[in-house]
């Protein structure tokens, strides 16, 4: 049997589509509601903010190569103020993941299961996330990798296809008046990309060896720059205004394009084919570090059963809303929480960890 | 013991599904119209409507207990009756006779998920979305306003956003009713219309739901094609001219060519112009066209300029007998000719939606792009402005081949 242990170049791979998922299927609503027709500089600018906070943990994870971030934070805190400050992280986690399947389950309903019950393509996602993540880091990752290909290739075709219905008039004035907006639609924008703190998870699976910053940028920059073409493209067909009344723009998005011939007349259902493959993908990795986390929280040395104590919980987390409106909603306040998480916790931690390691040279 | 268990596991997994639907148990849905309730009477001697008799029958049937009643429209669906698809012979007996490659089912309501399951009382198929192709509105309908009726298209998820849609002046449902003689569905020879837009620009071709409802949502005012039909045939030229979502009036095929040539959307066509010197016509194939509209502020009052580039091939002459008469001058002549023709039509055409006060051009959103400072000074007195602006046409015509006689 091969060895646990991550490629320098499935950092990447796993960064990259950590931050896909669920979230590119409504993230376009959510920025707009906030910058309006400048959402995707919005956006943009909050990759860039994201790059900048997944480097924090890029250096953490570099100070603590044979730890991941859960117990990163009771070496730095010890075990009781270490595991108090673990809990927020670990319930943000848990939650953010069976909303995900929630709103994946609502998804797949609407465009293309709708008779099937919700409960079951929950228990069909959660069975093959849970079995993933069982089989431990190396089949996940090999997965992820058969993953990429596919996700890189269904959203640049999308966005290809869509050139042919864009009006540029719509994101235009760029920029007028709407500065403040922007910025401020940036934050939001960071909170789509919190797949980047991953890295804190994954590096030390690496055996050891100090991740190189190119992975790191191609694995952050290549989500970035997808989003923003992405919601730029969706602007520039559907205008703002109309796309504040999509619940799930890319999938409408897809549903626009027309083909003069009846090739491909339900691409919307391609598109939601192939991004079943990339939910679970993020949901897996997701999952994943809920793992990690509860199993840091609570001490244990034994993963597997922490794993499938996964089951129940992402079956009640996930069952416990039934309109899909509510936990996008609800989603979405996670989100701005995380924002939180990430602006006040990120760097104290690494300020934390800098500290104690000039220290323990001084030593 | 596992692989047994798990090929167990795949009975229960790999036999079934939720969504399972046979191909023949699905209604196809190919057009819907929309009238008002009660819809006008079909003339009884016209080849292909119902007798009076049957249309009486169909017409209790067509009437279902509301919830809400009265009911507002009168809504007809068209499905294709897949077992007679290969016959040959023309209908005769509209909404469902004999012969009949299509039934076309009306049902009285006032929403439009209603009206979709109650037909379910009298049809056993399952209506099916995904490959609907037209939606035609009667004009009634369309001057109470639009928005009326557009949620369920927009909301439900089996609908596509480019579906088409089309006005009537008459009864809606008339349209389903033809018989094609080329097509097997009216529906479907509806929807091919359009695509003829790279050959005549008199039909408006970006008439799609998807396209209406960006409209809707931002605010614009804009153009939806007309139908009309005989028996066997349906035509589409001009528009209906829609204000704050309600039609308001409608337009010529000339106007509508007008309007591409100042949006820049025209695809293709023919221009005609007279040539003073012997009285001629002479006929310009359209082949590319580009225009710039620029807002030019001077005072309150803004005022837009148009510069359009036309490229065409001569195509003929009628009246005159031009061969051996063709020069580098004379195709200065009939680039001026045609140039002024345009720039006639242009204004026309848009002295007509300042009547209509519709700003079906869109040029609020060029002022706003362009002058953003300005249009938020004036936005809110916008319904006054655009009556009384001005609008300087340029058009520049450049013949490119004359055919191979000089």
């Amino acid at each position: 049997m091969k060895a646990d242990s991550l490629k320098q170049s499935q950092i990447m791979t796993i960064l990259s589509i950590a931050s896909m998922g669920v979230d590119i299927m409504i993230v376009q609503n959510t920025m707009v509601e906030y910058a309006g027709r400048d959402a995707w500089i919005s956006l943009l600018l909050g990759g860039i903010l994201g790059v900048a906070f997944g480097l924090n943990m890029y250096l953490l994870a570099n100070l603590y190569p044979d730890k991941c971030l859960p117990y990163i934070i009771i070496e730095l805190y010890g075990k009781l103020i270490g595991r108090i400050l673990l809990i927020p992280a670990t319930l943000y986690v848990l939650l953010y993941t069976g909303l995900s399947i929630n709103i994946f389950g609502q998804t797949l309903k609407t465009f293309l299961f709708d008779n099937t019950p919700l409960y079951a393509i929950v228990a069909v996602m959660i069975g093959v996330v849970i079995y993933a993540v069982y089989k431990g880091i190396y089949a996940l990752s090999g997965v992820i990798d058969i993953i990429f290909p596919v996700a890189l290739t269904t959203l640049i075709t999308l966005i290809l296809l869509s050139l042919q219905q864009v009006e540029f008039d719509n994101i235009k004035p760029i920029l007028y008046k709407n500065h403040v907006k922007v910025l401020k639609g940036s934050i939001l924008g960071l909170v789509q990309f919190q797949g980047f703190g991953l890295i804190s998870y994954f590096h030390c699976f690496t055996n050891g060896t100090k991740i190189r910053l190119k992975w790191y940028f191609w694995g952050t920059g290549i989500p970035v720059a997808l989003y923003g073409a992405l919601t730029l493209v969706t602007i520039a067909v559907f205008n703002p205004d109309s796309l504040l009344s999509l619940i799930f723009p890319t999938l409408t998005l897809s549903k626009s394009i027309e083909f003069p011939i009846t090739f491909l007349e339900r691409l919307e259902s391609i598109i939601a084919i192939l991004w079943i493959s990339i939910a679970f993908g993020s949901i897996a990795l997701s999952t994943f570090t809920s793992v990690e986390n509860i199993s840091a929280l609570l001490g244990s040395k034994n993963d597997k059963p922490i794993v499938l104590i996964h089951i129940p919980l992402l079956m009640i987390v996930s069952l416990s809303i039934k309109n899909g409106i509510k936990v996008i909603e609800y989603y979405q306040m996670l989100k701005y929480a995380l924002a939180g998480l990430i602006l006040i916790f990120t760097p104290f931690l690494v300020i934390t960890a800098l500290i104690k390691k000039r220290r323990q040279k001084v030593q | 013991m596992k692989r047994l268990a798990l090929l167990l596991s795949f009975l229960i997994l790999l036999t079934g599904c939720w969504d399972r639907r046979d191909i023949e148990s699905r209604g196809y849905v190919l057009g819907i119209a929309v009238d008002k309730y009660p819809p006008l009477p079909i003339n009884p001697n016209e080849v292909g409507s119902p007798t009076e008799s049957s249309d009486e029958e169909e017409k209790k049937l067509e009437l279902i207990e509301l919830y809400e009643p009265p009911p507002i429209y009168s809504i007809t669906i068209q499905l294709p009756v897949l077992k007679k698809a290969e016959l040959t012979t023309i209908s005769t007996g509209g909404g469902g006779g004999e012969q009949s490659k299509t039934w076309e089912i009306t049902e009285a309501g006032n929403s439009f998920v209603g009206v979709s399951r109650d037909i379910s009382t009298r049809n056993s198929l399952i209506l099916y979305y995904e490959h609907l192709q037209v939606i035609i509105i009667s004009e009634d309908v369309a001057r109470d306003g639009i928005e009326n009726i557009m949620d369920f298209f927009l909301r439900d998820p089996e609908m596509r956003r480019r579906v088409k849609v089309f006005i009537c002046k008459e009864q809606a449902k008339k349209i389903l009713d033809v018989r094609p003689r080329v097509e097997d569905y009216s529906a479907l020879y509806l929807a091919k219309l359009p695509l003829n837009a790279t050959r005549t620009s008199k039909m408006v071709h970006l008439s799609d739901l998807g396209e209406i409802i960006n409209r809707m949502h931002a605010g614009f005012d804009f153009l939806l094609p007309t139908v009309e039909a005989s028996k066997d045939e349906i035509k589409t030229s001009g528009a209906a001219v829609f204000s704050g979502r309600k039609m308001v009036g409608w337009i010529d095929g000339l106007d509508v060519e007008a309007i591409k040539f100042m949006v820049g959307t025209y695809l293709g066509g023919v221009v005609t112009a007279r040539n003073p010197a012997d009285d001629s016509i002479v006929v310009l194939e359209v082949t590319k066209s580009k225009s710039r509209i620029t807002p030019v502020i001077t005072g309150d009052m803004p005022a837009f300029k148009i510069d359009i580039k036309v490229e065409g091939d001569y195509s003929e002459d009628v009246y005159t007998h031009s061969h051996g008469k063709i020069d580098s001058r004379y195709l200065e002549k009939l680039d001026d000719y045609f140039a002024r023709q345009i720039e006639k039509r242009c204004m026309i055409a848009f002295e007509k939606l300042q009547r209509y006060n519709a700003d079906v051009m869109v040029l609020k959103r060029v002022l706003e792009t362009k002058e953003p400072e300005y249009w938020e000074k004036i936005s809110h007195r916008w319904d006054v402005i655009y009556p009384n602006i001005s609008v300087v046409v340029n058009v520049d015509v450049d013949i490119n081949l004359q055919g191979i006689v000089k």
